[in-house]
């Protein structure tokens, strides 16, 4: 987990002719450290909408994650699934 | 530095449900990073409706036309991870997981890229395991084609 600090987490969206409008809408987004939704973020909106950080990983979460009160790091999900899946290969 | 490979895929009918137009699989040797999708009605007669994508993870494979990833280097080997498009049966797909979900309207493109590694989309090490690129009606009854492009890093 410490090889991720800092390290930043953003992207960008365009939608190109939104809503058949002839405009582009375009919006910075965050990947969230935890499950990797990716976070649109809204101009001037309540930084409360967006997540929170996770003080024991230092990323940026979405909604969902900055609600549960453990670092679920996105690492260590996958080190489980691919664990899990390789007990599972080995037994069969 | 690892190798960037390109994908495309169609979803030839829109339909009311979920269903994959373009799915990225990896293996127990492939760990893919999707950094970049966009996605446009194809070739079908646009009107003034929308659809709804939605890039979420599933756990069993999608049941697909192949799709072979094209280096962007010409010069790199083939991938390792697989992928496919136009899904016919679905695999499953935790609910609530969606990595991206957006409505488009059918006039409009959707493009979203990872400005750096740690925002990029990961698919686990696991055989049967990917990042599936859904699309289903939103507003109105569109019933043509859906394409997605997406690049990722990986082997």
């Amino acid at each position: 987990m410490a090889l991720t600090r800092k390290q930043k987490q953003g992207g960008y969206m365009v939608i190109r002719n939104h809503n058949d409008s002839g405009k582009d809408v375009e919006y910075d987004t965050f990947t969230c450290r935890h499950c990797q939704k990716v976070v649109r973020i809204r101009p001037m909106c309540d930084p409360v909408e967006l997540g929170g950080r996770c003080s024991c990983c230092d990323g940026l979460l979405c909604p969902s994650c900055a609600s549960v009160p453990k670092c679920t790091h996105i690492e260590k999900r996958l080190q489980d699934t691919e664990r899990r899946d390789a007990l599972y290969q080995a037994m069969k | 530095m690892a190798n960037r490979y390109a994908i495309t895929g169609q979803e030839d009918t829109v339909t009311s449900s979920l269903t994959t137009a373009l799915d990225l699989i990896g293996s127990a040797t492939a760990r893919p990073e999707v950094d970049f999708f966009m996605g446009s009605a194809g070739a079908g007669t646009l009107a003034d409706q929308s659809v709804r994508c939605t890039l979420a993870r599933h756990t069993t494979v999608n049941t697909l036309t192949g799709v072979t990833p094209q280096p962007i280097d010409p010069n790199a080997p083939a991938a390792v991870s697989t992928a496919g498009e136009n899904a016919s049966a679905e695999g499953t797909y935790t609910a609530g997981s969606e990595l991206i979900d957006q409505a488009v309207h059918l006039r409009s493109q959707i493009v979203w890229w990872a400005s750096s590694e740690a925002a990029r989309l990961v698919v686990p090490a696991t055989a049967n395991n990917g990042i599936g690129f859904r699309v289903r009606q939103a507003a109105g009854a569109y019933a043509g084609p859906w394409d997605y492009t997406a690049h990722f890093v990986g082997p």
